[in-house]
């Protein structure tokens, strides 16, 4: 079942997968200029940030465009399309950890034992990187999820107040808060942050489940 | 003949609007017709058929099993038609049975091809950049396709030239030469009640106020024209609705051996026309006896 409405996501919106190859082509390009770095790690992070986003930008659309009914209306439970979604934010995850540490392995490779541009985004970087955004994806899907883009909106309200709140009290720390937080965790509590986000990411799948139980379409 | 749909006081509110204590029966082998005003909840029905909304209180079995726990599986079985087919907009006729096929485990492609067909549908152009008629025969193309036992269309016919609306009711007609199969649809439009439908559904503000089979229904009520005098006689009790128009009033009222009796003299009485069930359960009742509005009264009969 999940194949089956993968495969009508990708058939469907497949002009969406337009921007991920192009960046997937912009990441090889720019992998044969080693001296490039920092435009390497540029286009690295549009990637990683751009493509786990598409499967709700998928979802938004479907929802705003009345298809996400027509999808309801198909032999498909409402399980089975929350499961969908996070297994794409998962996947194209993945795909984008993959992609990084392809890059930085090719590049390796290129630079032989010269300064290798790509030095950024070793292992631990990329995955930090990674739990970081599926943090950023948990927290806000289940409402997503039910309200669609009003979701998104009403999930930022409360960082946005947080980060305000910081800049006004903590002005010496000179970055976000949650740039600091992130920081600060994964020196000092790397393994307990990686499991916490992990069960975040697995709490925030079964109150999706329960949220998009009850919505109208 | 089984019940392949049943609904039992099935209740949902949101926003202004309530469905209330609908019940309704679809057995193999019939045609269905709701029917009803924009706004009376025909759609909503259909959608809560489908579970595209969580019904507040109530029962709906499909082949007898519950839908709201067995729904996806259940829908299997289902073909449904939407109002306004939005489907997926960008893909082309063609593809979009490629794309909803796998969901159907009876689908079939040569079916849906000889549909195509028929329907003059061009394959290779966008959903999107269909009419709304061609819209409506490709969604009925997909619905038709996997062998569905139990069609739920949603005013299937509208936008529909006289042609196409013809072959889509003898379509429906011969679905149910299969006695195992069923259609439920919605309309505005009488005549297509007439011609292909065995059972009557009307829908008021949300509410069921008449549902059997057309013929019985047909005979069950009667029209009775004649002047204000009407309104003193006993008929006005068994009167479910009425207008007052230049020519004088006419009543639609309860059939029973003793109404010949009951007439004034002077007083016509006829059978009502689909038409005129639908138009006189239709109307708002609530006015009462002597108000004029616009040239035309509303006559309140309380039974």
């Amino acid at each position: 079942m999940l194949l089956n409405l993968l495969k009508r996501d990708l058939r469907l919106h497949r002009d969406a997968l337009v921007i991920p190859v192009l960046i997937l082509i912009l990441i090889l390009g720019a992998i044969g200029m080693a001296d490039d770095g920092p435009a390497l790690l540029g286009l690295v992070l549009i990637g990683f940030l751009y493509v786990p986003i598409l499967p709700l930008a998928i979802h938004a659309r479907e929802d705003s465009q009345g298809t996400l009914a027509d999808l309801m209306v198909l032999p498909v439970s409402r399980r089975a399309v929350v499961s969908l979604r996070y297994l794409e934010v998962l996947l194209f995850l993945g795909l984008m950890l993959a992609l990084a540490h392809l890059g930085t392995w090719i590049a390796l490779c290129m630079a032989a034992h010269k300064a290798v541009p790509f030095y950024v985004m070793d292992r631990s970087k990329a995955f930090g990187l990674g739990l970081t955004l599926l943090f950023f994806f948990a927290y806000p899907m289940p409402l997503f999820l039910r309200l669609g883009l009003k979701g998104i909106s009403l999930a930022s309200l409360p960082i946005i107040v947080i980060e305000t709140f910081h800049w006004f009290f903590f002005p010496q720390r000179g970055e976000p808060f949650f740039h600091w937080l992130g920081g600060y965790l994964t020196t000092t509590y790397p393994g307990p942050l990686g499991f916490g986000i992990l069960a975040l990411f697995a709490l925030s799948y079964l109150v999706s489940l329960k949220a998009f139980e009850g919505k109208d379409f | 003949m089984t019940n392949l749909l049943e609904i039992r006081n099935l209740t949902k509110r949101y926003g202004f609007f309530a469905l209330q204590d609908v019940d309704l029966e679809v057995a193999s082998g019939t045609i269905t017709g709701l029917v009803g005003a924009n706004g009376a909840g025909k759609s909503t029905l259909m959608k809560l058929v489908l579970g595209l909304l969580p019904p507040d209180s109530g029962e709906i079995q499909l082949f007898g099993q519950n839908a709201l726990r067995e729904g996806p599986s259940l829908r299997r079985r289902i073909g449904f038609v939407q109002e306004s087919p939005t489907l997926f907009g960008n893909l082309r006729v063609g593809e979009l049975g490629q794309v909803v096929a796998p969901f159907y485990p009876t689908w079939n492609s040569a079916s849906f091809q000889r549909l195509c067909r028929t329907f003059e549908l061009p394959l290779r152009t966008p959903f999107h950049k269909l009419s709304q008629g061609s819209r409506m025969k490709t969604a009925l193309a997909l619905a038709l396709s996997h062998d569905a036992d139990l069609l739920l269309l949603d005013e299937p016919t509208s936008g529909l030239d006289p042609l196409m609306r013809r072959e889509v009711l003898d379509l429906m007609l011969e679905i149910i030469q299969d006695e195992g199969k069923a259609v439920l649809f919605s309309t505005h439009i009488t005549t297509d009640l007439e011609r292909v439908a065995d059972h009557v559904a009307i829908l008021k503000q949300g509410r069921l106020v008449l549902a059997g089979a057309k013929d019985e229904l047909l005979e069950s009520w009667v029209l009775v024209k004649g002047g204000d005098e009407l309104l003193a006689s006993p008929l006005r009790e068994r009167c479910r609705g009425g207008e007052r128009t230049e020519l004088g009033l006419t009543l639609l009222c309860e059939a029973s051996e003793t109404i010949a009796k009951m007439l004034p003299e002077g007083a016509l009485q006829e059978r009502p026309s689909l038409e005129d069930l639908v138009y006189f359960h239709g109307r708002e009742l609530a006015l009462d006896i002597g108000q004029q509005a616009r040239g035309q009264m509303e006559v309140s009969c309380s039974r």
